[in-house]
């Protein structure tokens, strides 16, 4: 196909470096001697605690429970004795409670297999997903089972292996090597969600996984080949390069009659389902000039990067860390904190590797422009936000903002546009935050005063 | 021929321009907004920051309230004594008690001190800050340094340090209090401000255990109790791991200052600081 899909609005080529881990079968990590699980790992509410310091648990034993309807369940992800209670930072910045698990031997073996998941109903399987504490493995982790209950009925599902952020090959690794499971997780959320057409849309640069999905899908699902562009696995721009429509401002994609789920939730589906295994591991890239065994690992949820580190070797003292992408990952502070169910990739750099960008002056170039997928005005708005005009960042728009960062790579004068809207989002949820809207007159008129 | 063009247009200007001179006339005698004397007056008393800190929509909303007898006279923190009590004659009403406030930051908390998290590279905003894994310092209850209430300050009696820590001046500081707002933390108070007392305060916010302020920062209040037990006229108790002050029993006689292990507790200096950013 000569005319590949692909998102219509902006977007940015970025270099990929995949090369050095998408060959990388995925391997078992080792099992962590101790974990810290926070409670609050999704969007939504913490689980409760419903294990006390000293208590005996089991590989896949329910220690937090879900507080409501809008929140998820976290499981143990080894066998040991609960240790501590205390509280930690979590890899994405917020303060969560967290169990510390401390390893005392012994693995669970999940050897059960549902052959007869089809006689399974609906609700059985939306209660097995609840149970196993699944959200959607993409980054955001949106809780699943809130998403695979629309409130209308749905006509068509997308299974999202664009994976469009540098470094990250584990849904690529998921699509060559987990096939015949993924595609048994695509027929059970066929059975719940009963769209009319599925399609599963990846990158063009995973030819390997193209040409093995396009074998063995049979009609189950549409393979569809997207251009390599960033954002391109952004939820409203694959409903855009897919289906050719946009998603109205505010709403979200069921209310197209889309809905959109990651490989990686689909993989979890089907170990909830067929094995009955709750979320406790996940598919980690670890990449970085630095690691000498840099690869695809599955690992625990609540291991310490420190542990996973020393465990993949790194050579140097690394400078910076991120979990999840280099373009919407956050670096950490320190390396002992757990990761969670939404990160999705380790990366490590040297101090060699970073560059330190100093801050200048908005041009007005227009690049930003030109590169937003939803076709805002990243230089108007940070302009406004410069001279505190809060509300009128409001008004041309702030919360349709995804946080895709196209806008800060571009940026000929440096400028960190994402920050800048991450803080104005910020201030104006707390509203009482941002000075009223006189004072910048005042000040304005003191330097005007000055200048002279 | 010429000449006849010139005399035209001059005397068609002439006639247009004495034409708009009685339309203007016309309307600014008849078709006049009639303006109060006093809400007049009292508009250029105020100092005209329109900074909001009387509840007004700036200057003249407040004036006409006053005018009206909606609104008492000393609500506005920026005009001085004289300026009060002269809108207090011209309206004719007698008033009293007038106290000055200023803005106290509770923290000393400067990056030689206080322990920090990690290097902040990211845009000056304490809001964001915050959101990032609490803030760059190890104590969570203290001064970012990033300059929200700066940005804030209609008087420019803020400053920001390279040491990540802001500082009020006392001099510029008109007590309008929205730095208070602004601020994520909640350190910044407004202490009634006297010419002759020393206002003694205790600057630090830090509600955590005595180890923990000892780990983070040589300046907290480790709550030792020190201050309590040499106060002479009992204004100061313990709250929450926090000494606290009262300034309505303090004598300002300032032995807690000198007691106190780890120089937590200060008054509000009257020298200027000097300005680095």
């Amino acid at each position: 196909m000569i005319f590949k899909k692909g998102f219509k609005k902006g977007g940015i080529h970025l270099p990929e470096h995949k090369e050095e881990t998408e060959n990388k079968p995925f391997v078992n990590g080792p099992i962590p001697k101790k974990v810290k699980i926070p409670l609050l790992q999704h969007i939504g509410k913490p689980a409760i605690p419903v294990v006390n310091i000293g208590d005996k648990v089991d590989e896949g034993q329910l220690i937090g429970k879900m507080d409501g309807e809008f929140s998820a369940n976290v499981h143990s992800p080894i066998m040991g004795n609960v240790t501590e209670i205390g509280e930690i930072y979590t890899p994405t910045g917020i303060k969560s409670k967290y169990i510390g698990i401390e390893f005392s031997g012994g693995i669970k073996n999940w050897n059960k297999i549902n052959t007869n998941w089809e006689k399974f109903k609906e609700n059985e399987i939306l209660e097995m997903i609840k149970n196993s504490g699944i959200v959607g493995l993409g980054g955001a982790a949106f809780p699943s089972h809130i998403k695979f209950n629309p409130p209308k009925p749905i006509h068509t599902l997308i299974i999202n292996g664009a994976e469009c952020e540098p470094y990250l090959t584990v849904d690529d690794r998921i699509m060559q090597e987990k096939v015949d499971s993924l595609i048994l997780g695509i027929e059970i959320l066929k059975k719940i969600l009963k769209p009319k057409n599925v399609y599963i849309g990846i990158e063009d640069n995973k030819v390997s996984a193209i040409e093995i999905l396009e074998k063995k899908m049979n009609g189950i699902a549409e393979v569809v080949t997207l251009k390599t562009k960033y954002p391109q696995g952004g939820e409203k721009q694959l409903i855009n390069a897919i289906l050719g429509i946009e998603v109205p401002r505010n709403k979200l994609p069921y209310d197209v009659g889309v809905v959109v789920t990651n490989v990686g939730t689909a993989y979890s589906v089907y170990e909830a389902v067929i094995k009955e295994k709750p979320l406790i591991e996940r598919f980690i890239t670890i990449a970085g000039q630095i690691v000498k065994w840099p690869g695809n690992y599955k690992l625990k949820i609540g291991t310490i990067i420190r542990d996973i580190l020393e465990d993949v070797r790194v050579l140097t003292l690394p400078k910076k860390v991120i979990i999840g992408g280099p373009m919407m990952g956050i670096a950490q502070y320190t390396i002992d904190t757990p990761i969670i169910k939404g990160s999705s990739g380790i990366l490590v750099f040297s101090e060699e590797e970073i560059e330190k960008k100093k801050e200048h002056l908005c041009i007005r170039c227009g690049r930003c422009l030109n590169v937003c997928p939803i076709g805002l005005f990243p230089s108007l708005m940070y302009s406004e936000i410069y001279s505190n005009n809060i509300d009128r960042v409001k008004e041309i728009g702030i919360f349709d903002c995804i946080e895709c960062g196209a806008c800060s790579y571009i940026c000929p004068s440096q400028i960190p546009l994402v920050t800048y809207f991450k803080s104005a989002k910020i201030n104006l949820k707390y509203e009482k935050s941002y000075y009223p809207n006189k004072i910048p007159v005042v000040r304005r008129w003191r330097y005007a005063n000055k200048e002279e | 021929m010429d000449n006849y063009i010139i005399l035209y247009s001059t005397l068609s200007l002439l006639i247009l321009g004495l034409l708009f001179t009685y339309v203007l006339i016309f309307s600014h005698k008849k078709l006049a907004v009639p303006v109060d004397e006093i809400t007049k007056k009292i508009e250029s008393l105020l100092p005209g920051a329109n900074c909001g800190a009387c509840g007004y929509p700036g200057c003249s909303g407040y004036a006409s309230a006053i005018s009206r007898g909606d609104a008492p006279v000393n609500l506005c923190s920026v005009a001085d004594e004289e300026t009060v009590k002269y809108i207090a004659e011209t309206i004719g009403v007698s008033v009293d008690n007038l106290t000055k406030k200023v803005a106290f930051l509770k923290c000393q908390g400067t990056s030689l001190k206080a322990n920090l998290k990690f290097e902040y590279h990211g845009i000056l905003d304490c809001w964001q800050g915050k959101t990032m894994f609490g803030g760059h310092k190890v104590c969570e209850y203290g001064c970012l340094g990033l300059g929200s209430c700066y940005k804030a300050c209609p008087f420019d009696a803020i400053s920001m340090t390279a040491e990540m820590l802001i500082k009020i001046d006392p001099t510029k500081c008109k007590g309008c209090g929205l730095c208070v707002q602004v601020c994520p933390q909640g350190i910044i108070v407004l202490l009634p401000h006297e010419e002759e007392k020393k206002v003694y305060q205790v600057a630090c916010f830090s509600n955590a255990k005595a180890l923990e302020v000892r780990q983070s920062c040589q300046v907290g209040c480790i709550a030792c109790g020190l201050c309590v037990k040499n106060c002479p006229v009992n204004a100061i108790k313990i709250e929450n791991n926090l000494a606290v002050i009262d300034n309505n029993i303090c004598i300002s006689c300032g032995k807690c200052e000198d007691v106190c292990p780890t120089k937590a507790i200060t008054h509000i200096k009257k020298h200027t600081f000097e300005r680095i950013v």
